[in-house]
């Protein structure tokens, strides 16, 4: 197991990490559990058992630390994408639902709204994709997800900082 | 008020409503009670003549019976007729909705399972989401359905899901 922490890269550094180290891709799971609005190339992971870790933690300019065995490196490289890629997906796909429905719906009300014999019913009272979904436990999707991800890497904040421009 | 009695058009019969009729107007109204969405001219109606000896010989082969005055008549070209269109674009809506949604649960679903470490994570539930969507399409049918039924005191003469 080696702990990392993860640190802003000076905009003028000319240290990259090297493409498919583990540097990077921890820099690629701190951008994604932090919701760092940036690319993962403004971060730059060092091992928490450096000099340069504790003169970080000491400046307070560690954004997080985070764990990471050969074994939840593979996992982060060949499972996490393809979920999180799902859990988008399922989000796009609820989004777009509540789009066509909510339209059609708006159509029929307008309908029951203007006609003499039918008033008094609102047919998208009854018609909810929503909460359908919302039952069935799917808007918690991306926060399980984002919870097991934080204890598997035993993902920590050490402060809160927006992407340079 | 004119009662029609409401048949299944045999598909090789060559004969169709008249566009515009009273005859199609009972047809589409059987049709919407029937809430199976069938396509025009899959029901043929015929005015009861004689409603004492017609309606009590033919009512064994007539799938509905509806009634039609010039005020309800009116009605359905005015209201009832873009209502059922709407519903049936909602019918239409709830279709697409739920083949995306499907698809995404389906995706999902897969990529925990073919996981190493996410197994855990609850999959989502086909079975609850087929639930909800076969109650909208109810839902979206039936108060126009239940109305229709009752200002054309529609019956239905065997075992609809009305």
């Amino acid at each position: 197991m080696s702990k990392y922490l993860v640190i802003p890269r000076r905009a003028d550094s000319p240290m990259t990490h090297k493409g498919g180290s583990t540097e990077e891709t921890v820099c690629e799971i701190a951008k994604n559990l932090l919701h760092y609005p940036g690319p993962s190339d403004y971060l730059m992971a060092i091992p928490a058992d450096t000099k340069i870790a504790t003169f970080a933690v000491l400046k307070d300019d560690a954004f997080c630390s985070l764990e990471i065995t050969p074994k939840t490196l593979d996992t982060w490289r060949n499972d996490v994408i393809g979920i999180q890629d799902a859990i988008n997906s399922f989000q796009s796909a609820r989004d777009r639902a509540e789009n066509i429905l909510d339209r059609a719906l708006a159509d029929l009300d307008e309908a029951y709204e203007n006609s003499t014999g039918f008033k008094g019913y609102t047919p998208s009272d009854d018609i909810s994709v929503y909460s359908a979904l919302e039952q069935m436990g799917s808007n918690d999707l991306e926060y399980t997800f984002q919870r097991a991800l934080h204890e598997m890497y035993k993902f920590q904040v050490l402060r809160r900082e927006t992407a340079r421009g | 008020m004119t009662k029609y009695l409401v048949f299944r058009n045999q598909p090789d019969s060559g004969q169709v409503n008249e566009p515009g009729s009273r005859e199609e107007m009972a047809s589409e109204i059987a049709n919407v009670v029937s809430q199976d969405r069938m396509p025009a001219n899959y029901y043929i109606a015929f005015p009861i003549e004689n409603p004492k000896v017609s309606f009590e010989s033919l009512k064994e082969l007539a799938k509905f019976s509806v009634e039609i005055t010039d005020e309800t008549a009116e009605l359905w070209v005015n209201e009832i007729q873009e209502m059922v269109e709407k519903a049936y674009m909602v019918d239409d809506a709830i279709g697409e909705a739920s083949g995306g949604i499907y698809q995404a649960m389906i995706a999902y679903n897969n990529a925990i399972e073919a996981s190493s470490n996410f197994k855990d994570l609850t999959s989502l539930s086909i079975k609850a989401l087929d639930r909800a969507f076969e109650y909208f399409e109810v839902e979206s049918a039936y108060e126009v359905s239940t109305k229709v039924e009752e200002i054309y005191s529609v019956e239905s003469f065997e075992h609809h899901h009305v």
